[in-house]
């Protein structure tokens, strides 16, 4: 089963009026089809269940029973608790997503042969995403921000609930406990914006994310018989394809889990229109960038060292500057953070942590520059032609974290990077995509469409309530359009979603 | 300690952390408010705060603290 199979539909049409008829057994209903999809969505062999009912139960004993002792422990106890039960996740992470990777990529920089293959774990679906909310939750308790969980079962819907634990989004223990526990009420509204919100996903990945991935695919797969014009251009349409896909799939998601009225953190707001790199991490995988933030990036900074450094830096270099060196560390240890937590691979950690990184203390570095030519050309920030510059300034700046994730490979990444500048005016061959008709037009409409509807989003007047204040009609006659559309030029049975491989 | 003396003692604090003394206090100011009060600077100004008043702020506390409201009234818990 997957997101865009009929399987899935008929998952919910079985399990939404289950869940509303069971009264206060609602979570248990929610947990029995949180565990049946886990395992349906995984490979189909008795051994795969095996060992995944091994996941389950040792990820759920780790949590819950560490949470428990976490919280009567006290003193240096319940520290020592704490780091314990995050080594018991963290050690799982890393056995099952990076040993394997880390021990293939020292072969290959040592040309020794690969004899690590007893090593690999097979994939293990939503891994990085539902070990973050766990490892949350017990620092969490560890912090005394709330008591342990005594019921199992709601930890483990906590840590296994349906839409979201394939690719997230990341999520908090209390916000996902007081849903999980109330009683299923049925709204229709909620239903309605459940089903509207998940049309509006399978539009982005269906319609526009996979014809994008066609270009991007055919051009990085022989990118020296393209021009650097035609990287630039496929290096555009993977930002898209990449965009249309996690968001689209994150719709998906929020909107499975609004049919049981259940609501869930957004992880993107508009990011393409953001005037800096550092809001376009903002508004990008927020729920992921928050728990770097609150978990890791805060305490990091809170520690004596790190104040005693603060101090240390201020006195030597003066308030501003002084205070920045403590905060690039923090940034640094972040990055690095996130880095790893994409895979490990050297290409990721270029793409997703040391580009990013250097991006952004570049811009902070640079911002009192920027500030005094601003001025001097009296610009002004609120006019709609410089807002425009900063959005493709922005974008422009982050194009070549797309280009390192295409190539594959830290040196495919720099040579394509080469070639581009090189070639730009060489001649173009985006002909050999083998693009239909149909195919552009729905590109270029589901781009426009797109493009209206973050736009709305980021003005502050999204779609969704606009169209609630509309008449049933219309309501009506747009969800037919889109469904229409979705089956009529949707590339329906061919998809699979990019971040499902973390 | 009263509501009163503690925003007069963090006006204060606020107004050196973010170099500008035209800054006012009230429960409902968030970081939206405060032109440098970023994920960067909130924990210089937490330390701030933990140095004026003495007292460690649980780390809990600093990630879910949502207005200034919160922050006084969690001086104010700590302060008893």
């Amino acid at each position: 089963m997957s997101l865009t199979s009929f399987g899935f539909f008929a998952f919910l049409l079985v399990g939404i009026p289950v869940y509303y008829l069971s009264g206060r057994y609602g979570r248990y209903v929610l947990l029995a089809m949180s565990l049946y999809f886990y395992f349906a969505i995984a490979p189909a062999t008795v051994s795969y269940h095996v060992k995944l009912t091994a996941i389950v139960l040792y990820i759920l004993t780790v949590t819950y029973v560490g949470a428990l002792l976490i919280d009567r422990a006290k003193g240096r106890w319940r520290t020592l608790l704490t780091f314990l039960s995050i080594a018991g996740l963290a050690a799982f992470l890393f056995f099952t997503k990076y040993l394997y990777q880390i021990l293939e990529s020292l072969s290959v920089l040592f040309h020794a042969p690969n004899r690590f293959s007893f090593l690999q774990f097979g994939s293990v679906i939503g891994v990085s995403y539902f070990i973050l909310s766990a490892i949350g939750y017990l620092i969490d308790v560890c912090w005394q921000s709330y008591p342990a969980e005594k019921n199992p079962g709601t930890v483990c819907l906590f840590i296994f609930f349906f839409p979201q634990v394939i690719s997230g989004p990341v999520t908090r223990f209390p916000e996902m406990k007081e849903q999980f526990c109330k009683r299923p009420v049925l709204d229709w509204g909620t239903i309605e914006h459940g089903i509207r919100r998940m049309l509006w996903g399978y539009f982005k990945k269906l319609v526009i994310s996979d014809r994008f991935a066609v270009v991007v695919g055919t051009v990085y797969a022989d990118y020296l018989s393209f021009s650097g014009f035609d990287l630039f251009v496929a290096t555009l349409c993977y930002a898209i394809r990449l965009y249309t896909d996690f968001s689209g799939c994150m719709d998906i998601v929020l909107g499975a889990a609004q049919l049981f009225g259940i609501t869930l953190p957004e992880n993107f707001n508009a990011p393409f229109f953001s005037a800096t790199v550092q809001e376009f991490w903002q508004r990008w995988h927020i729920t992921l960038g928050g728990w770097f933030k609150d978990y890791v990036m805060y305490p990091f900074q809170k520690t004596k060292g790190m104040i005693t450094l603060g101090k240390k830096c201020k006195a030597k270099f003066g308030k501003k500057a002084g205070k920045k060196i403590p905060f690039y560390l923090a940034m640094l240890l972040l990055w690095f953070l996130i880095g790893l937590w994409h895979g490990g691979a050297g290409y990721y950690f270029v793409a997703s942590a040391a580009i990013p990184f250097t991006l952004l203390i570049l811009g902070d570095l640079c911002s009192p520059l920027s500030e005094r030519l601003v001025k001097l050309l009296h610009i002004r920030r609120e006019s709609a032609a410089w807002k425009t510059v900063s959005y493709l300034r922005t974008n422009l700046l982050l194009c070549p974290v797309w280009v390192f994730v295409c190539a594959g490979s830290v040196e495919r990444g720099f040579l394509a990077l080469k070639h581009a500048v090189c070639s730009f005016f060489g001649e173009t061959n985006l002909s050999a995509c083998a693009l239909t008709r149909t195919d552009l037009v729905m590109m270029a409409l589901g781009t426009v469409i797109l493009g209206a509807a973050e736009y709305l989003q980021h003005r502050g007047t999204p779609v969704t309530p606009m169209l609630d204040r509309k008449p049933f009609a219309v309501k009506w006659l747009v969800v037919n359009a889109e469904i229409l559309v979705i089956l009529l030029f949707g590339l329906v049975g061919t998809s699979s979603f990019i971040y499902f491989r973390f | 300690m009263t509501r009163e003396e503690v925003y007069e003692r963090l006006t204060d604090v606020f107004r050196e952390v973010f170099d500008d003394d035209s800054i006012e206090l009230r429960d409902e100011t968030t970081a939206e408010d405060i032109e440098d009060w970023d994920s960067f600077e909130h924990i210089n100004l937490v330390v701030a705060v933990e140095t004026e008043f003495s007292f460690k702020i649980p780390m809990g506390k600093v990630i879910t603290m949502k207005n200034v409201g919160e922050m006084v009234d969690i001086i104010l818990s700590l302060g008893k």
